[in-house]
Parts: C-alpha cells; sequence; structure tokens
C-alpha cells in the first residue's frame, strides 16, 4: 500500500501536481473542523433527510403570496398566522384521532396482556396449538390482503361510521404482534415470583394485574409506540370506515385545502404546509417519551435471526 | 322499506339501502314487490311459504347429521377403555385450566372473526357480485375471467409492482446498512447513540405526511425540485413530475431519497452490535483494511438481519398503496397503479367487494407463493416476530 502511494506521489510530482501539499491542506481542515470522512457521508445523509422537513417548516411561517413569489426565501421574520388558521380547522380530527389511538390501544393492552399470561404462565391442554393458530399462522398473512372480507364484517357488525367501532377493529388487528412480544416478556419473568404470589393466596387476577403487568412495562410502551404509527398514520382503513364528518387527522390533511383568499385559484401553501408541520407534534412528544424503549426495543438483541 | 296490509296502512318499515322498496299484498296467496326502480314483481305466497319450510328443513336435517355424528363419537370413546381414560383425563384438564380459556376469549373471538372468518368470507364474496347493500349473487369464476382477461389495469399494475418490489430491495440493502455501518464506526458510545437517534427522528413525521411532503415537492407550479431545477440552471428539464406518465412512477420510487429507512437502520445497528467484538478485534491484528473487514465480517454475520429485511421488504411493497393513493391514485392512465392500490379503489369508489375480494385473493396466492418458496427467509421471520 505505502509503496503505491510513494509511487503515485513521484508520479504526481512528475506532472507538477504537489499532491502532498494538497493532502496535507486537506488533512489539516479535517482536523480543525474535527470530523471524520464517515462523520462526513452521515452529516450529508442526514442534511438530505431532513430537506423535506426544512422545506416545510420554511413554507409554513411565511405568506403563501411570498412563497408563489421567491420559493427560496428565508422564513425571517416568520409568519405565525398560517398556525393560527391550522390549529382551529384540524383540532377536532386531533382529538378524534387521539382518542381513537387510545382506545384502540387500551383495548390492545389489556386483551394481549390476558392472552399472553395464559400462555407464558399455563399449562392447559391445546396451549401450543392455539399459540400457532392465534400468533403465528396469523403473523404470516398479510391483513391488508383482507380489506374487501373486513370491510364488509364491519358493515355486518355495525361498526362502520363510528369511532369505537374502527377502534374494536384495531384491537383486532393489533392482537397477534402483541401477544407474540408480550408472552416472550412474559415467558422471561421467573415462576418463583408467581409461585410465591399463589403461596400467598393471590388470585390469577391479581397476580396477573399487579405482578405480571407492571414489570413488563417496556415491552408494553413499547407495544404502544409501534401502534402509535400504524394508527395515527394509517389513511386507509378509517377513510373506508368512518364518514367525512368525524374524520381522522390524516383525512383531514389529505383533503385540507382551506380557502384564505377569494383571488387566489392556487393551494394554500402557507397553511398546508403548517398543517403538515402541526401533525408531527404529538408524534414528537410520543417519541421523546418512548424513544428509549423504541430504540432499545428494535437494537438490543429483540431481533435474532 | 315499507310493509303494507290491505288496507294500506303501513305494517312495519326498515331504512337503509334495500331493493325492495315495499311489499304490498294484492290478490289472495300472492304479494306485491316494488322495486327501487318502480318495477313490480308478483310473488306467489304459498310459493314463498315452501321455500321458507324446505329452507328451514334442510337446516333441521343438517342439525341431525351433527348430534348423530357427536353421538357416534361418544359411544366409541365409551366403548374403549384406553379412549375413556384419555378423554375423562383431558376433560378433567381442561376443567381444571377453565380460567386461562378465560382469559384467551377475548382476543380468540377477535382474531377468529378478523382474520379466519374474514379469509372465509372473502374466499365466498370473490365467487360472487356483491356490493354492499345489495344481495349476494354467485356469479362463479367471472370475477376471475374478468381479472385475467379484460382488466389492462392488472397487468400494468403487476409490472408496476415488480418495479416498485425489485428498486426497494435494492434501497433496503444499501443505504440504511451503509448509514449502521458508519454509525457503528463512530467510536464514542454517546456520539454513537446521538447519531442513532438522529436517523430515527424523521420518523416522527407519519409516513403519511411525509408523502404528502413530496407530492408537494413534485408540484410542477411551485415545487422544490422544479425551483431546484430552476436554480441550478436546468430550467428546460422542469416538467409535472406526477402528471407526466414517464415520469410519474420513477419519481415515486424516487420518493424518500435518500432511503435511510429508521426500522432497517436500527435492525442493522442491532446485528452490529451482536456481533463478538473479539472478532473485529483478530481482524485488526490480522491487518485487514475496512472492504475486508466489510466483505467477510459484516456482510455475512449481518444475514439474518438482511433475510429478515428482505421478508418485510417484499411483504410491504406488494402490499403498500397508500402512498401511491396519495402520490397518483394509479393515474395518469394506469402508470403508477398497482394491484393492492386496484383492491382499494374498486372497494371504496367503485363498491365492488367481490371483484376486491378476487383481486385480494389473487394477490394473496402470490403472497404465499413466494413465503413458501423462500422458507429459510420466513422461518427467520417467524422466529424472530
Amino acid at each position: 500500500m505505502q509503496e503505491n502511494v510513494r509511487e503515485l506521489e513521484t508520479s504526481s510530482m512528475r506532472f507538477g501536481l504537489d499532491l502532498d501539499h494538497w493532502s496535507d491542506a486537506i488533512r489539516g481542515i479535517w482536523r480543525r473542523v474535527r470530523i471524520s470522512t464517515p462523520s462526513f457521508i452521515l452529516i450529508i445523509l442526514l442534511f438530505l433527510m431532513f430537506i423535506p422537513i426544512l422545506v416545510m417548516l420554511s413554507m409554513s411561517l411565511r405568506r403563501t403570496a411570498m412563497i408563489y413569489a421567491d420559493f427560496w426565501q428565508l422564513p425571517f421574520p416568520p409568519y405565525w398566522a398560517n398556525y393560527h388558521r391550522t390549529l382551529l380547522d384540524l383540532m377536532p380530527a386531533l382529538y378524534r384521532s387521539i382518542y381513537l389511538y387510545l382506545a384502540s390501544i387500551l383495548g390492545t393492552l389489556f386483551f394481549c396482556s390476558l392472552s399472553s399470561y395464559s400462555f407464558a404462565r399455563h399449562n392447559f391442554p391445546g396451549s401450543t396449538f392455539l399459540f400457532y393458530v392465534m400468533v403465528l399462522i396469523v403473523m404470516m398473512v398479510p391483513g391488508a390482503l383482507l380489506l374487501a372480507p373486513n370491510f364488509a364484517l364491519a358493515q355486518m357488525l355495525g361498526l362502520r361510521g363510528k369511532l369505537w367501532g374502527v377502534a374494536v377493529t384495531y384491537i383486532a388487528f393489533g392482537q397477534p404482534f402483541a401477544i407474540f412480544l408480550t408472552t416472550t416478556f412474559f415467558q422471561s419473568q421467573p415462576e418463583e415470583m408467581f409461585e410465591s404470589a399463589r403461596m400467598d393466596g393471590a388470585s390469577e387476577w391479581q397476580t396477573l394485574w399487579c405482578i405480571a403487568m407492571p414489570l413488563a412495562r417496556p415491552i408494553l410502551v413499547t407495544i404502544a409506540i409501534l401502534n402509535f404509527n400504524s394508527i395515527y398514520g394509517d389513511l386507509i382503513w378509517p377513510s373506508l370506515m368512518l364518514h367525512k364528518a368525524n374524520d381522522t387527522m390524516m383525512m383531514a390533511l389529505l383533503r385540507y385545502s382551506p380557502q384564505v383568499d377569494e383571488h387566489t385559484f392556487r393551494p394554500q401553501l402557507g397553511p398546508i404546509s403548517a398543517a403538515y408541520v402541526f401533525s408531527a407534534v404529538v408524534p414528537l412528544i410520543i417519541f421523546l417519551f418512548g424513544m428509549r424503549y423504541f430504540i432499545a426495543g428494535l437494537t438490543s438483541g429483540a431481533i435474532k435471526g | 322499506m315499507y310493509v303494507l296490509d290491505h288496507e294500506g296502512q303501513v305494517l312495519s318499515s326498515r331504512s337503509g339501502r334495500t331493493v325492495i322498496a315495499a311489499i304490498v299484498p294484492s290478490r289472495a296467496n300472492q304479494l306485491t314487490a316494488i322495486h327501487r326502480s318502480g318495477e313490480m314483481v308478483l310473488v306467489d305466497s304459498t310459493a314463498l311459504r315452501k321455500n321458507v319450510l324446505s329452507r328451514t328443513l334442510r337446516s333441521v336435517s343438517y342439525a341431525l347429521n351433527g348430534v348423530w355424528a357427536v353421538l357416534l363419537l361418544v359411544t366409541a370413546i365409551h366403548a374403549v377403555d384406553r379412549w375413556r381414560m384419555k378423554t375423562l383425563r383431558l376433560l378433567r384438564r381442561i376443567s381444571r385450566s377453565w380460567q386461562s380459556y378465560i382469559f384467551l376469549l377475548p382476543s380468540f373471538i377477535l382474531i377468529f372473526l378478523f382474520r379466519y372468518f374474514a379469509i372465509e368470507m372473502g374466499l365466498f364474496y370473490s365467487f360472487t357480485n356483491y356490493i354492499p347493500g345489495n344481495p349476494v349473487r354467485v356469479v362463479g369464476l367471472a370475477n376471475y375471467v374478468n381479472i385475467f382477461t379484460r382488466d389492462h389495469a392488472f397487468w400494468a399494475g403487476m409490472g408496476n409492482m415488480t418495479l416498485i418490489l425489485v428498486t426497494s430491495i435494492i434501497k433496503v440493502l444499501t443505504i440504511p446498512l451503509l448509514v449502521a455501518l458508519l454509525v457503528f464506526r463512530v467510536r464514542n458510545p454517546k456520539a454513537q447513540y446521538r447519531w442513532r437517534v438522529a436517523f430515527v427522528i424523521p420518523t416522527v413525521v407519519p409516513g403519511i405526511v411525509m408523502v404528502m411532503m413530496w407530492r408537494m415537492m413534485y408540484d410542477p407550479h411551485n415545487g422544490f425540485m422544479n425551483a431546484l431545477l430552476q436554480a441550478i440552471g436546468l430550467p428546460h428539464w422542469r416538467q409535472a413530475w406526477l402528471g407526466n406518465e414517464k415520469t410519474a412512477l420513477w419519481s415515486i420510487i424516487f420518493a424518500g431519497f435518500p432511503w435511510v429507512s429508521a426500522f432497517a437502520f436500527l435492525i442493522y445497528s442491532g446485528g452490529l452490535v451482536n456481533i463478538n467484538p473479539e472478532l473485529f478485534d483478530a481482524g485488526a491484528i490480522d491487518g485487514v483494511g475496512w472492504w475486508e473487514r466489510f466483505r467477510f465480517l459484516e456482510w455475512p454475520l449481518l444475514s439474518p438481519q438482511r433475510s429478515l429485511l428482505l421478508f418485510f421488504t417484499f411483504l410491504s411493497s406488494m402490499q403498500g398503496y397508500a402512498d401511491i393513493f396519495v402520490y397518483t391514485q394509479g393515474g395518469p392512465g394506469t402508470a403508477t397503479t398497482v394491484p393492492a392500490l386496484q383492491i382499494f379503489l374498486s372497494l371504496s369508489v367503485a363498491m365492488r367487494a367481490g371483484y376486491s375480494s378476487a383481486l385480494g385473493l389473487i394477490l394473496f396466492c402470490i403472497v404465499l407463493f413466494f413465503t413458501v418458496l423462500n422458507r429459510r427467509i420466513s422461518r427467520s421471520a417467524a422466529v424472530s416476530f
């Protein structure tokens, strides 16, 4: 390697290119800004990743007319009126989305804990068979392909057009994966703990509610976060199930086109991009609370080949 | 729907979408049913009664057959001693663990209804022309024949889907791996964690909102893409990215650049962290460069993570259509349609649940075929999830 470099250097000298000087200069710059090559590539990738978000932030803080006049203008001073308007328009949809999420996730966690406790702690006839039927086989079947039958079923059961009806379907869709994760977690809890609780006369219900579930908080939080992305960010299923009168956040965003000024027929880019930014606020809060669990859950050997 | 008696008084009424608007008695033993379109049909009530009776009789005979089968089984078990002992023991164990079954019951009902029963319903509806609110008529294989012979959008969609599948596999195999490797090279654990958080943060923007943002960036009048081309002096390259048949699909594929999926990145990172560090130390002593280290250590040791990601990418690009729905709704023409989008549109716009179910089952069979074909991948996915 070094010989090659030396050869290259001598040949470059011959052509009057002072490679040594140049590489020294570049190394000097690197040293001064204290960035290694990997970090440099990472920074560029990160910047490219953030471009759409930066563009949205900038557009949401400018007047629509100004965006149309000069795309590259910076948002100084920021124009906050876009946000006032958006907040007023989208607050009801956000409430509905949060209500839908809370109902779904509480139901999912409650029912999956019950089942997982059964699978992990009890030895009853048919447990392996039931675990296969309820979890492993179902997870292999891609759920999105059952769109039409699920829709017909929801209509048949009278779940259509109601927020709690959509929540029931979300609880059903979320069960297999949640049961799988929680069962593995419950199995790792020491049996002696439950044995001693039973000796002290605790019922099954009490051991589940007072011992198993509080200790399973990390996995329950992980499930809640994973489900948040899929429920809050779902556009397709709610738009089939709900009427426009009680739309969720994503449905509202898709159709959001406020009329501010009668003379412009172009879309109101300012308020619309403010709405996009606004929709990321709740996920950001959830993420900041649960980031530790989320990153740890996905990186620390939860997945082994 | 209104049901009237002889004097024309309303006996009962039922709202909702039905084909029959009203039922009115006309002559003795005859009823007139009035269709929504205004057509009238005479129905012989004795024939109707006979029909209902025969249907009741049929269900009674089914029930009787069931009872016979159960009785036969019980006698057989009772007759053989060993069977009887075994069954009694099993029954005793089942009755002792009734609590476990109670705990399982809610989940079981939900999963059974929305998975198993739904598959069965989908199979049945795919042979009918079912439209919600209308009576079901069995049409045999007509839906499937139509899809394979007349539906040009379906075949165009299969082509588009293949292209999207191939490009998403390339995307998930390259950039997230590169980022995970580079972050892993960072020595300081605190800095490493900060990088990880930085690359995961953009996921707080919901996927669909990200798609809407990209749609805005592709906007022909005032989108980022065209503004950028204008700024760097290539104004004649500007175009309606999503409105042009030639660029629409590639624009959708390009969206999300630089394609650092947080999920794939975290999975790769997890794999790298779990590699025994002694291997890297041994490599360092032997003086391997970064390329050899990647080629002979990291790439082969990450193969379980890779197959897992391939499996998920395969599933999601076969089934994914929400982004295309937001970008173009499959247009212009059939330039960006995929079968999964067709399932959704035929259900939500045309309300053709039968046709939609048939499409869903075809797609389901394709997915199942490849899953079974590649058992290694599916098994590793089953182990890890």
